[in-house]
């Protein structure tokens, strides 16, 4: 209990700091915000004039894609406003970086990721909410909405993290986790059914978009208890799975096995 | 009470070699070359509490290596460590609550926010209850003088401010022992004064040990009382300051200058420096009489101005670091001692 | 001093900084690794997105379903093939590294030009070699159907890039003034986004086609695409969409000499 206080403590202190210091700067704050939440509707744009045209894709109308995008823009908001590093760990690992954090006597995976916020993710955050506002969801839908972003938060995490440890086993991988981090987002902002058959098993689990988008947009459409099962356990799976392989890696790490190049 | 206690430590890195070139680069995807590089090689050696040491060795001797793996940050390859009863390798955590860290480039503190906002959060790193944390915090700006920029950002601060806050944060959980990597550099010459004075202050009163890393002779000389050396990976000298000084004493140097362009002349000897009327040379006291050498230039000319230094212990370390082997280092050693 | 006498030195400085851009782009082979896979899974997901949007369809808005694949091919390549040099551009204002360059003999927006038009075209093949791969497993393969098709195409590929390093830029500069220029991109690359990168310009309602095609923005990707996919592409067709380019080009490199002569006027170098 003790140990949960303290990373309570931890979490709370380093959230305010992070938003302290990006308040530092509040026309940039601003900018950043607005131009993510511009940067957004520009799709919304693109959604809305396809639709139009071609009618619905793979049983998928305008406001399907528009729930896929509201949950995700939360869950990589909060992602990167309360782990701002969680994207920018191979780099830490490359710089030696990461030595700050092994010198101090908490987790190391959980201290760098809080240390940092990224500013532009708070416009995600709005947007998605503004977005999933204007789709006029019952109150109670808002419940299921905050939780599915929840979860989405931790597998969207999860598998940023999954990515970037890669640094820790492969040097040079800085690139790979970039890749990762792309097609998990690409894979969760377009509907299911457009990509082949074959391939939509990749949903539940290397690229989990299926846990992050398509089966809170079940849930949506027809609610159920089993949904939100499955979607937890995957959440707390892909959660643990991922401090698994960073701490593994982080052995690695410690015992210079990294292996570097030198030119 | 043995703070560090390390015994036949070493560490061998594998590194990857990138070829020059597009063909070799694609090719060594598929089939990477390595090569095993000793970093450390059999280094045994214990500082005991409250101790003060300046741990040396030119740039790729193995000291970040070695100070990473009595941190934890680092395993070890071989050999054993043990850092306030922990075994740094296996139990990091449970050390860094005792051990404090201020490594040059890298900062503990945010850089956008006044150090007290660092300080709050280290607070929560290190678990240190709130009531407690405050009143730390008070004594430490007390003792380093930070009030005056208590409050300002810490990228408006100049680097020895900066020092000063950065050596108050890593006393904040009352650590036993203090690694500093290079807590001087870039810092001007009153300001290295007083982090050195603050530093041996802690030693002196909290009983801090100290372990320090630096390239300037003068944080060994004023600020330490043992000096470790290491080189090639291997421990090279470790002896007290005290006694390194003495080594200084074995070579001098004299200068001398003339009222007028004089012709000096003394056997075995070639000039350091020489103009018409000036000389320096460096005499080895173990070889040549120092009384006949300052008789012989007094009677050479009318001498305006003598004088007799020791060698400068940088030159000593200097003379230490280029030397190929350790075995060529230990005979350094020998022929300076008095 | 006759013209030649001194044009030829001079475009021999900007050759020899695009040729040390395009050599240094493929020092190191597994940096290309990124930007290949990043296209490759957008042409994956928009070419599945084309194949469901016209499922009972022969065409929308004159564009059949192969002709959106390869349209969004050569948009996203072109697009890819010019980013960067607001990004590098800036920083080094910022911290300074210009003054470097500004006390060399040669004009700072001519080397950017040309660098990025080197590290575009050298990053060109290997990019269409990923994106023509997928996009033919799923839309059949791209053959110019005419020398007026391949040639035109190439050319508005090089206005493209050089139109969109230009105004790249044009926003990069204005960071002599404002610390904080990133909003001019974003904007500016948001807008390009809708107007003929991720769907052909014909697609949006016929009024914003109007106001659009007066903006620099659809003549960087919609042209060139355009010019890959169209069917029966004449003269006339060529003509309109290689001149729009160069008046935006021309206009462009005019802005950006013009606010680049402003900020060494008037700007404080950044950086100590």
């Amino acid at each position: 209990m003790d140990r949960l206080n303290a990373y309570a403590r931890l979490f709370r202190l380093s959230f305010a700091a992070n938003l302290a210091a990006a308040m530092e700067y509040r026309v940039n704050f601003l900018v950043q915000v607005f131009g993510m939440i511009l940067n957004n509707c520009a799709f919304i744009v693109f959604w809305k004039v396809l639709f139009r045209r071609a009618g619905n894709l793979g049983g998928y109308g305008f406001r399907d894609v528009m729930f896929l995008w509201a949950i995700t823009a939360v869950a990589f908001g909060i992602s990167h406003v309360v782990f701002g590093n969680v994207r920018n760990l191979s780099v830490l690992i490359k710089q030696g970086d990461l030595d700050v954090y092994l010198l101090q006597p908490k987790d190391v995976l959980f201290n760098a990721m809080t240390s940092r916020t990224i500013v532009s993710a708070w416009g995600d955050m709005c947007f998605g909410l503004v977005l999933f506002g204007f789709l006029r969801p019952e109150a109670s839908a808002w419940m299921g909405f905050l939780f599915f972003s929840a979860t989405g938060t931790l597998v969207l995490s999860a598998t940023f993290v999954l990515g970037e440890s890669l640094t820790l086993f492969v040097d040079g991988s800085e690139g790979l986790s970039q890749s990762v981090a792309e097609m998990i987002l690409s894979f969760s902002l377009y509907p299911e059914k457009v990509f082949p058959e074959g391939m939509r098993w990749i949903f539940y689990s290397i690229l989990p978009s299926g846990f992050i988008v398509f089966l809170p947009l079940a849930f949506w459409r027809a609610p159920s208890v089993g949904i939100a099962a499955w979607v937890t356990l995957a959440a707390a799976g892909y959660g643990f799975g991922a401090w698994l392989l960073f701490s593994a890696g982080l052995r690695r790490y410690e015992s210079g096995n990294r292996i570097s190049a030198r030119s | 009470m043995t703070v560090i206690q390390t015994r036949h430590l070493c560490r061998t890195f594998l590194t990857r070699i990138k070829p020059e070139g597009f063909a070799p680069s694609i090719r060594s995807l598929f089939r990477p070359q390595h090569r095993a590089v000793k970093a450390v090689q059999d280094i045994s050696f214990s500082v005991e509490a409250g101790e003060s040491v300046a741990f040396l060795g030119p740039n790729g001797a193995g000291k970040s290596t070695t100070i990473k793996m009595l941190c934890g940050i680092l395993r070890a390859s071989c050999g054993s460590i043990d850092v306030l009863g922990f075994d740094p390798s296996r139990r990091r955590q449970a050390l860094a609550f005792h051990i404090g860290s201020v490594f040059g480039q890298k900062s503990q503190l945010w850089y956008h926010l006044p150090a007290g906002d660092s300080f709050r959060l280290l607070g929560a790193v290190y678990e240190i209850e709130p009531k407690q944390l405050r009143r730390r915090t008070e004594e430490l700006i007390e003792r380093f003088g930070l009030k005056d920029y208590w409050d300002m950002p810490v990228r408006k601060l100049s680097l020895g401010q900066r020092i000063r806050c950065e050596i108050a944060a890593s006393l904040l959980h009352k650590p036993r022992l203090l690694f500093l990597d290079e807590p001087t550099i870039g810092l001007d010459v009153v300001a290295k004064h007083e982090i050195r004075a603050l530093l041996e202050n802690w030693n002196r009163e909290e009983k801090v040990t100290l372990f320090l890393t630096s390239h300037d002779i003068d944080d060994v000389e004023q600020l330490s009382r043992r000096a470790i050396l290491i080189h090639h990976g291997t421990l090279v000298m470790d002896e007290s300051v005290k006694a390194l000084k003495r080594l200084t004493t074995v070579r001098k140097v004299i200068g001398v200058r003339y009222a007028e362009p004089t012709e000096i002349s003394l056997n075995g000897l070639e000039p350091l420096k020489r103009t018409a009327d000036a000389a320096k040379f460096e005499v080895d006291t173990t070889r040549h009489n120092l009384q006949e050498i300052m008789q012989q230039l007094v009677q050479s000319g009318a001498v305006v101005d003598l004088t007799v230094e020791n060698k400068p212990l940088e030159d000593l370390i200097a003379d230490l670091y280029r030397s190929q082997s350790r075995e060529e280092a230990h005979e350094l050693l020998c022929k300076n001692r008095p | 001093m006759s013209f030649s006498a001194r044009i030829v030195p001079e475009a021999r400085k900007y050759a020899a900084a695009a040729r040390v851009a395009m050599l240094d782009r493929w020092r190191y082979p597994a940096e290309l690794v990124g930007p290949c896979v990043t296209l490759g899974l957008f042409v994956f997901v928009f070419s599945c997105i084309w194949t469901s949007a016209f499922v009972g369809k022969a065409t929308i808005s004159g564009y059949t379903r192969q002709a959106c694949t390869w349209y969004f091919v050569f948009a996203e390549i072109c697009y890819f093939c010019s980013s960067g040099a607001f990004a590098s551009l800036s920083q080094d204002i910022k911290d300074g590294q210009v003054a470097y360059t500004l006390a060399r003999p040669y004009h700072l927006v001519l080397a950017t030009w040309a660098q990025r038009l080197g590290i575009g075209l050298s990053l060109a093949p290997i990019l269409f070699a990923v994106g023509y791969a997928i996009a033919s497993s799923v839309a059949g393969p791209w053959i110019p159907d005419s020398m007026l098709r391949g040639g035109a195409v190439l050319v508005s590929f090089v206005l493209s890039i050089s139109l969109h390093v230009l105004l790249q830029a044009c926003m990069a500069l204005v960071a002599f003034w404002f610390e904080e220029n990133s909003a001019f991109l974003w904007i500016f690359a948001k807008i390009t986004l809708v107007a003929g990168t991720l769907m052909p310009l014909e697609f949006l309602p016929a009024s914003w086609q109007e106001v659009l095609l007066w903006f620099p923005f659809p003549w960087l990707v919609w042209a060139p695409a355009k010019l890959a996919v169209v069917p029966d592409l004449d003269l006339a067709m060529a003509g309109f969409l290689l001149g729009g380019q160069m008046a935006w080009l021309l206009l462009s490199l005019a802005l950006a000499a013009g606010v680049f002569h402003l900020a060494v006027r008037h700007a404080t170098v950044h950086g100590g």
